[in-house]
Protein backbone atom coordinates (compact mmCIF):
# COMPACT_ATOMS: atom_id res chain seq x y z
CA UNK A 1 0.00 0.00 0.00
CA UNK A 2 1.63 3.47 -0.97
CA UNK A 3 1.66 6.42 1.41
CA UNK A 4 -0.79 8.07 -0.15
CA UNK A 5 -3.23 4.94 0.45
CA UNK A 6 -2.38 4.76 3.73
CA UNK A 7 -3.22 8.49 4.44
CA UNK A 8 -6.36 8.39 2.22
CA UNK A 9 -7.44 5.51 4.82
CA UNK A 10 -7.40 8.17 7.78
CA UNK A 11 -9.82 10.89 5.24
CA UNK A 12 -13.47 10.50 6.85
CA UNK A 13 -12.29 10.16 10.59
CA UNK A 14 -13.57 12.21 13.43
CA UNK A 15 -10.97 14.90 14.38
CA UNK A 16 -10.29 12.82 17.66
CA UNK A 17 -9.29 9.56 16.05
CA UNK A 18 -6.23 11.44 14.66
CA UNK A 19 -2.83 13.10 16.27
CA UNK A 20 -1.76 16.79 14.90
CA UNK A 21 0.37 15.40 12.40
CA UNK A 22 -1.88 12.84 10.57
CA UNK A 23 -4.70 16.13 10.39
CA UNK A 24 -2.25 17.94 9.22
CA UNK A 25 -1.36 15.91 6.18
CA UNK A 26 -4.79 14.74 6.01
CA UNK A 27 -5.74 18.30 5.56
CA UNK A 28 -3.38 18.86 3.02
CA UNK A 29 -4.24 16.05 1.21
CA UNK A 30 -8.01 17.37 0.95
CA UNK A 31 -6.93 20.92 -0.23
CA UNK A 32 -4.59 19.72 -2.99
CA UNK A 33 -6.87 16.35 -3.92
CA UNK A 34 -10.33 16.90 -4.97
CA UNK A 35 -11.32 13.25 -4.81
CA UNK A 36 -10.16 13.06 -1.10
CA UNK A 37 -11.47 16.46 -0.89
CA UNK A 38 -15.31 14.73 -1.91
CA UNK A 39 -14.94 11.80 0.26
CA UNK A 40 -14.00 14.08 3.50
CA UNK A 41 -17.33 16.09 2.56
CA UNK A 42 -19.16 12.80 2.17
CA UNK A 43 -17.93 11.06 5.44
CA UNK A 44 -19.11 14.38 7.09
CA UNK A 45 -23.03 13.73 5.14
CA UNK A 46 -22.68 10.37 6.01
CA UNK A 47 -22.35 11.35 9.57
CA UNK A 48 -25.79 14.07 9.79
CA UNK A 49 -27.98 10.87 7.29
CA UNK A 50 -27.53 7.77 9.27
CA UNK A 51 -29.37 8.75 12.05
CA UNK A 52 -28.10 7.34 15.47
CA UNK A 53 -31.42 6.77 17.27
CA UNK A 54 -35.18 5.39 15.92
CA UNK A 55 -38.17 5.68 18.22
CA UNK A 56 -40.47 2.67 19.10
CA UNK A 57 -38.98 -0.43 19.78
CA UNK A 58 -39.90 -2.83 22.97
CA UNK A 59 -40.75 -1.75 25.80
CA UNK A 60 -38.94 -2.64 29.17
CA UNK A 61 -41.92 -5.22 30.55
CA UNK A 62 -41.24 -7.11 26.57
CA UNK A 63 -37.81 -7.53 27.53
CA UNK A 64 -37.70 -8.91 31.24
CA UNK A 65 -40.75 -10.83 29.93
CA UNK A 66 -39.12 -12.11 27.05
CA UNK A 67 -35.83 -13.16 29.67
CA UNK A 68 -38.22 -15.06 31.89
CA UNK A 69 -39.66 -17.33 29.30
CA UNK A 70 -36.33 -17.77 27.51
CA UNK A 71 -35.00 -19.22 31.01
CA UNK A 72 -37.87 -21.74 31.15
CA UNK A 73 -37.79 -22.46 28.05
CA UNK A 74 -34.53 -23.17 27.15
CA UNK A 75 -32.11 -23.17 30.29
CA UNK A 76 -31.92 -25.16 33.50
CA UNK A 77 -29.60 -25.58 35.68
CA UNK A 78 -27.98 -29.23 35.18
CA UNK A 79 -27.71 -31.56 38.24
CA UNK A 80 -29.03 -29.72 41.21
CA UNK A 81 -27.55 -30.03 44.36
CA UNK A 82 -24.43 -32.41 43.05
CA UNK A 83 -23.47 -30.46 40.59
CA UNK A 84 -19.65 -29.92 40.92
CA UNK A 85 -19.22 -33.72 41.38
CA UNK A 86 -21.27 -34.46 38.47
CA UNK A 87 -19.43 -32.13 36.77
CA UNK A 88 -16.23 -33.88 37.91
CA UNK A 89 -17.34 -37.45 37.88
CA UNK A 90 -19.40 -37.35 34.78
CA UNK A 91 -17.11 -38.64 32.26
CA UNK A 92 -15.61 -41.09 34.07
CA UNK A 93 -19.07 -42.67 34.73
CA UNK A 94 -20.29 -42.54 31.28
CA UNK A 95 -17.17 -42.96 29.35
CA UNK A 96 -14.89 -40.26 26.91
CA UNK A 97 -16.89 -38.26 24.39
CA UNK A 98 -17.80 -40.64 21.77
CA UNK A 99 -17.48 -38.29 18.76
CA UNK A 100 -14.49 -38.22 17.13
CA UNK A 101 -13.07 -34.89 16.63
CA UNK A 102 -12.12 -34.01 13.10
CA UNK A 103 -9.96 -31.56 13.77
CA UNK A 104 -11.29 -29.61 10.98
CA UNK A 105 -9.00 -26.34 10.86
CA UNK A 106 -10.48 -22.87 9.89
CA UNK A 107 -6.80 -21.56 10.06
CA UNK A 108 -3.59 -21.94 8.61
CA UNK A 109 -3.00 -25.70 7.84
CA UNK A 110 -3.92 -28.42 10.39
CA UNK A 111 -1.90 -28.29 13.98
CA UNK A 112 -2.54 -29.62 17.32
CA UNK A 113 -5.34 -27.82 18.46
CA UNK A 114 -8.53 -30.22 18.58
CA UNK A 115 -12.01 -30.30 19.71
CA UNK A 116 -13.80 -33.32 20.46
CA UNK A 117 -18.33 -32.32 21.30
CA UNK A 118 -20.46 -34.62 22.58
CA UNK A 119 -23.62 -34.72 25.05
CA UNK A 120 -25.56 -36.27 27.64
CA UNK A 121 -29.20 -36.24 28.19
CA UNK A 122 -30.63 -35.16 31.53
CA UNK A 123 -34.39 -36.50 32.30
CA UNK A 124 -36.42 -37.92 34.97
CA UNK A 125 -34.67 -41.15 34.24
CA UNK A 126 -31.63 -39.86 34.88
CA UNK A 127 -28.55 -39.49 32.39
CA UNK A 128 -27.60 -41.21 29.53
CA UNK A 129 -25.03 -40.37 26.99
CA UNK A 130 -25.79 -39.28 23.40
CA UNK A 131 -24.08 -39.97 19.91
CA UNK A 132 -24.53 -38.85 16.65
CA UNK A 133 -27.95 -38.41 15.12
CA UNK A 134 -29.15 -39.54 18.73
CA UNK A 135 -33.20 -39.13 19.51
CA UNK A 136 -33.61 -36.70 22.78
CA UNK A 137 -36.74 -37.07 24.40
CA UNK A 138 -39.39 -34.18 24.90
CA UNK A 139 -38.80 -34.55 28.53
CA UNK A 140 -35.06 -34.26 28.33
CA UNK A 141 -32.63 -31.31 28.39
CA UNK A 142 -29.41 -32.09 27.15
CA UNK A 143 -25.61 -31.09 28.49
CA UNK A 144 -23.06 -30.43 25.87
CA UNK A 145 -19.19 -31.68 27.05
CA UNK A 146 -16.52 -30.69 25.23
CA UNK A 147 -13.41 -32.31 25.12
CA UNK A 148 -10.36 -29.81 24.13
CA UNK A 149 -6.53 -30.51 22.86
CA UNK A 150 -5.62 -26.98 24.46
CA UNK A 151 -7.31 -24.40 25.69
CA UNK A 152 -8.63 -21.58 23.69
CA UNK A 153 -12.23 -19.60 23.14
CA UNK A 154 -14.81 -21.57 22.64
CA UNK A 155 -18.38 -20.73 21.29
CA UNK A 156 -21.11 -23.30 20.42
CA UNK A 157 -23.66 -22.58 18.13
CA UNK A 158 -27.11 -24.29 16.81
CA UNK A 159 -27.71 -24.83 13.10
CA UNK A 160 -24.67 -22.60 12.07
CA UNK A 161 -27.20 -19.66 13.29
CA UNK A 162 -28.74 -19.49 17.11
CA UNK A 163 -25.66 -19.19 19.87
CA UNK A 164 -26.08 -21.53 22.58
CA UNK A 165 -23.28 -20.59 24.41
CA UNK A 166 -21.94 -18.21 25.59
CA UNK A 167 -24.75 -15.81 24.87
CA UNK A 168 -22.39 -12.91 24.83
CA UNK A 169 -18.68 -12.55 25.06
CA UNK A 170 -16.66 -15.70 24.47
CA UNK A 171 -15.93 -18.81 27.03
CA UNK A 172 -12.27 -19.50 27.92
CA UNK A 173 -11.98 -23.25 27.74
CA UNK A 174 -9.30 -25.15 29.12
CA UNK A 175 -7.80 -27.84 27.78
CA UNK A 176 -9.18 -31.27 28.45
CA UNK A 177 -13.01 -32.51 28.86
CA UNK A 178 -15.06 -30.35 30.35
CA UNK A 179 -18.90 -29.53 30.48
CA UNK A 180 -19.55 -26.19 28.47
CA UNK A 181 -20.36 -23.53 30.58
CA UNK A 182 -17.75 -25.11 33.14
CA UNK A 183 -18.30 -24.52 36.56
CA UNK A 184 -22.16 -24.07 36.17
CA UNK A 185 -23.28 -26.07 33.39
CA UNK A 186 -26.41 -25.61 31.98
CA UNK A 187 -29.34 -28.12 30.47
CA UNK A 188 -30.33 -27.17 26.91
CA UNK A 189 -33.61 -27.38 25.24
CA UNK A 190 -34.06 -25.97 21.42
CA UNK A 191 -37.37 -23.44 20.24
CA UNK A 192 -38.41 -25.93 17.73
CA UNK A 193 -37.96 -29.87 17.70
CA UNK A 194 -36.67 -31.67 15.13
CA UNK A 195 -33.28 -32.58 13.83
CA UNK A 196 -30.49 -29.56 15.02
CA UNK A 197 -26.69 -29.53 14.41
CA UNK A 198 -24.42 -28.30 16.97
CA UNK A 199 -21.02 -26.72 15.91
CA UNK A 200 -18.53 -26.24 19.41
CA UNK A 201 -15.58 -24.25 17.49
CA UNK A 202 -12.41 -23.71 19.60
CA UNK A 203 -10.15 -20.98 18.35
CA UNK A 204 -6.51 -20.70 20.00
CA UNK A 205 -4.46 -18.09 20.96
CA UNK A 206 -2.64 -18.20 17.39
CA UNK A 207 -5.90 -17.49 15.80
CA UNK A 208 -6.44 -20.86 14.06
CA UNK A 209 -9.92 -21.95 14.57
CA UNK A 210 -11.25 -25.84 14.90
CA UNK A 211 -14.52 -27.02 14.79
CA UNK A 212 -16.44 -30.12 15.71
CA UNK A 213 -20.55 -30.87 14.95
CA UNK A 214 -23.03 -32.98 16.75
CA UNK A 215 -26.41 -34.14 15.08
CA UNK A 216 -29.24 -34.64 17.75
CA UNK A 217 -32.86 -35.27 17.00
CA UNK A 218 -35.07 -33.85 19.04
CA UNK A 219 -38.58 -35.41 19.47
CA UNK A 220 -41.74 -33.02 19.78
CA UNK A 221 -44.12 -32.80 22.28
CA UNK B 1 -26.29 21.72 50.25
CA UNK B 2 -25.99 17.96 48.39
CA UNK B 3 -27.05 16.88 45.31
CA UNK B 4 -29.70 13.51 45.45
CA UNK B 5 -29.85 11.06 42.90
CA UNK B 6 -33.01 13.02 41.78
CA UNK B 7 -32.33 16.68 41.78
CA UNK B 8 -31.76 17.07 37.61
CA UNK B 9 -28.29 18.90 38.23
CA UNK B 10 -26.77 15.36 39.45
CA UNK B 11 -24.25 13.80 37.35
CA UNK B 12 -25.84 10.82 35.59
CA UNK B 13 -24.27 7.42 36.39
CA UNK B 14 -21.82 6.31 33.90
CA UNK B 15 -22.53 3.28 31.64
CA UNK B 16 -19.85 1.29 33.45
CA UNK B 17 -21.24 2.07 36.56
CA UNK B 18 -24.85 1.12 35.93
CA UNK B 19 -23.29 -2.18 34.44
CA UNK B 20 -21.08 -2.93 37.15
CA UNK B 21 -24.35 -2.61 39.30
CA UNK B 22 -26.75 -4.19 37.24
CA UNK B 23 -24.21 -7.52 37.68
CA UNK B 24 -23.96 -7.27 41.29
CA UNK B 25 -27.77 -7.49 41.48
CA UNK B 26 -29.41 -3.74 40.96
CA UNK B 27 -32.47 -4.45 39.25
CA UNK B 28 -32.59 -0.50 38.65
CA UNK B 29 -29.95 -0.29 36.85
CA UNK B 30 -30.25 -2.72 34.12
CA UNK B 31 -33.90 -0.20 33.81
CA UNK B 32 -31.78 2.67 33.25
CA UNK B 33 -29.75 1.21 30.51
CA UNK B 34 -32.43 0.24 28.43
CA UNK B 35 -33.95 3.48 28.66
CA UNK B 36 -30.81 4.40 27.78
CA UNK B 37 -29.77 2.94 24.58
CA UNK B 38 -33.40 1.47 23.34
CA UNK B 39 -33.51 3.73 20.83
CA UNK B 40 -29.64 3.53 19.73
CA UNK B 41 -29.63 -0.12 19.04
CA UNK B 42 -33.11 0.10 17.66
CA UNK B 43 -31.66 3.14 15.23
CA UNK B 44 -28.69 0.49 14.43
CA UNK B 45 -31.13 -2.97 13.85
CA UNK B 46 -33.48 -0.94 11.67
CA UNK B 47 -31.01 0.21 9.25
CA UNK B 48 -28.91 -2.97 9.67
CA UNK B 49 -31.95 -5.63 9.09
CA UNK B 50 -34.00 -3.04 7.05
CA UNK B 51 -37.41 -4.27 8.43
CA UNK B 52 -38.79 -2.30 10.95
CA UNK B 53 -40.59 -5.38 12.92
CA UNK B 54 -37.58 -7.37 12.69
CA UNK B 55 -35.48 -4.69 13.99
CA UNK B 56 -37.88 -4.51 17.11
CA UNK B 57 -37.61 -8.59 17.52
CA UNK B 58 -33.91 -7.90 17.37
CA UNK B 59 -33.42 -5.08 19.44
CA UNK B 60 -35.41 -7.17 21.90
CA UNK B 61 -33.24 -10.04 21.81
CA UNK B 62 -29.82 -7.74 22.40
CA UNK B 63 -31.75 -6.50 26.10
CA UNK B 64 -32.47 -9.62 26.70
CA UNK B 65 -28.96 -10.86 25.96
CA UNK B 66 -27.79 -7.81 28.48
CA UNK B 67 -29.99 -8.75 30.91
CA UNK B 68 -28.73 -11.79 31.36
CA UNK B 69 -25.19 -11.55 30.80
CA UNK B 70 -22.57 -10.64 32.40
CA UNK B 71 -20.50 -7.64 31.31
CA UNK B 72 -16.88 -7.72 32.37
CA UNK B 73 -15.24 -4.22 33.35
CA UNK B 74 -12.63 -4.70 30.83
CA UNK B 75 -13.84 -1.80 28.30
CA UNK B 76 -16.65 0.17 27.66
CA UNK B 77 -19.87 -0.94 28.12
CA UNK B 78 -21.60 0.36 25.11
CA UNK B 79 -18.99 -1.61 22.99
CA UNK B 80 -19.93 -4.57 24.85
CA UNK B 81 -23.74 -3.30 23.81
CA UNK B 82 -23.35 -3.14 20.37
CA UNK B 83 -21.09 -6.07 19.97
CA UNK B 84 -23.80 -8.10 21.25
CA UNK B 85 -26.28 -5.86 18.29
CA UNK B 86 -23.78 -6.59 15.80
CA UNK B 87 -23.73 -10.11 16.49
CA UNK B 88 -27.54 -10.81 16.70
CA UNK B 89 -28.33 -8.72 13.47
CA UNK B 90 -25.84 -11.16 11.58
CA UNK B 91 -27.58 -14.40 13.41
CA UNK B 92 -30.88 -12.66 11.68
CA UNK B 93 -29.81 -12.03 8.74
CA UNK B 94 -28.35 -15.50 7.97
CA UNK B 95 -31.74 -17.16 8.93
CA UNK B 96 -33.14 -15.09 6.38
CA UNK B 97 -30.48 -15.62 3.86
CA UNK B 98 -31.42 -19.49 3.87
CA UNK B 99 -35.16 -18.47 2.97
CA UNK B 100 -34.76 -15.80 1.18
CA UNK B 101 -32.31 -14.73 -1.82
CA UNK B 102 -34.15 -11.54 -3.34
CA UNK B 103 -35.10 -9.22 -1.40
CA UNK B 104 -36.79 -6.40 -3.25
CA UNK B 105 -37.96 -4.58 -0.95
CA UNK B 106 -34.90 -3.23 -0.08
CA UNK B 107 -34.77 -1.69 -3.68
CA UNK B 108 -38.05 0.46 -3.39
CA UNK B 109 -38.22 1.33 0.20
CA UNK B 110 -34.95 2.43 1.75
CA UNK B 111 -34.08 0.04 5.10
CA UNK B 112 -35.06 1.96 8.22
CA UNK B 113 -38.23 3.81 6.71
CA UNK B 114 -42.26 3.37 5.96
CA UNK B 115 -43.56 4.21 2.80
CA UNK B 116 -45.17 7.35 4.69
CA UNK B 117 -41.89 8.59 5.62
CA UNK B 118 -40.19 8.25 2.33
CA UNK B 119 -42.74 10.93 1.08
CA UNK B 120 -41.75 13.47 2.88
CA UNK B 121 -37.98 12.68 2.55
CA UNK B 122 -35.30 14.38 0.61
CA UNK B 123 -34.17 12.94 -2.34
CA UNK B 124 -30.45 12.91 -1.24
CA UNK B 125 -31.60 10.97 2.07
CA UNK B 126 -34.00 9.00 -0.20
CA UNK B 127 -30.54 7.79 -2.49
CA UNK B 128 -28.42 7.04 0.97
CA UNK B 129 -30.76 4.89 2.48
CA UNK B 130 -31.28 3.08 -0.79
CA UNK B 131 -27.32 2.55 -1.60
CA UNK B 132 -26.93 1.35 2.19
CA UNK B 133 -29.99 -1.12 1.91
CA UNK B 134 -27.64 -2.58 -1.32
CA UNK B 135 -24.50 -2.88 0.82
CA UNK B 136 -22.90 -5.94 1.63
CA UNK B 137 -23.70 -6.50 5.45
CA UNK B 138 -19.89 -5.97 5.87
CA UNK B 139 -19.68 -2.18 5.45
CA UNK B 140 -23.27 -1.49 6.21
CA UNK B 141 -22.14 -2.60 9.81
CA UNK B 142 -18.97 -0.35 9.89
CA UNK B 143 -20.38 2.62 8.60
CA UNK B 144 -23.48 1.82 10.95
CA UNK B 145 -20.98 1.73 14.40
CA UNK B 146 -18.44 4.24 13.16
CA UNK B 147 -21.07 6.97 11.41
CA UNK B 148 -24.50 6.37 12.63
CA UNK B 149 -23.16 5.27 16.31
CA UNK B 150 -20.48 7.15 16.79
CA UNK B 151 -18.22 4.78 18.27
CA UNK B 152 -14.48 5.03 18.38
CA UNK B 153 -12.59 2.88 15.33
CA UNK B 154 -11.25 0.81 17.71
CA UNK B 155 -14.57 0.03 19.65
CA UNK B 156 -15.92 -0.71 15.92
CA UNK B 157 -12.36 -2.82 15.61
CA UNK B 158 -12.74 -4.99 18.75
CA UNK B 159 -16.85 -5.29 17.56
CA UNK B 160 -16.10 -7.15 14.15
CA UNK B 161 -12.70 -8.48 15.20
CA UNK B 162 -10.42 -7.11 13.10
CA UNK B 163 -7.15 -4.23 13.52
CA UNK B 164 -7.44 -0.27 14.20
CA UNK B 165 -6.05 -0.18 10.33
CA UNK B 166 -8.42 -2.58 8.50
CA UNK B 167 -11.41 -0.98 10.12
CA UNK B 168 -10.04 2.30 8.40
CA UNK B 169 -9.16 0.39 4.96
CA UNK B 170 -12.88 -0.85 5.12
CA UNK B 171 -14.60 2.54 6.05
CA UNK B 172 -12.81 3.97 3.21
CA UNK B 173 -13.83 1.23 0.83
CA UNK B 174 -16.99 1.04 2.20
CA UNK B 175 -17.59 5.12 1.43
CA UNK B 176 -16.50 4.79 -1.98
CA UNK B 177 -19.17 2.23 -2.48
CA UNK B 178 -21.52 4.06 -1.46
CA UNK B 179 -20.96 6.91 -3.42
CA UNK B 180 -20.71 4.90 -6.58
CA UNK B 181 -24.24 3.29 -5.65
CA UNK B 182 -25.97 6.51 -4.88
CA UNK B 183 -24.51 7.44 -8.12
CA UNK B 184 -25.37 4.37 -9.91
CA UNK B 185 -28.93 4.87 -8.57
CA UNK B 186 -29.11 7.91 -9.77
CA UNK B 187 -28.37 7.38 -13.28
Amino acid sequence: MSAKDELSDWIGLRDEELDGATRRAVAELEARDPEARADADFARELAGALGREASGGPSLAEVRARSARDDARNWRPFGGGLLALAAAGLVFVLGPPTGAPDGRDKGMGAGPALVALSAVAEGPAGLRPLTAGSAVAPDERVVFWIDASTAGSLTLVEDGATVVYPQTGAWSARAGSQAVGGDSPLAWRPDVAGPHRYTAELCVSDGRCVTHDLALEWTPE
Amino acid sequence: MSLTATDPRATPRSDEDLAAAHAAGDAHAFDVLFERYRGRVLGYTRRMLGRPELAEEVTATVFVRVLEGRWKPTGRFRSYLFAVAHRACLERLRKRRTAQRYTPWLRVVPPDRTPEEVAVLGDRQRQIDGAMGRLPEEHRTLLLLYYGQELASKEVAEIVGCTDQQVRSKLAYARRKLRALIDEEAG
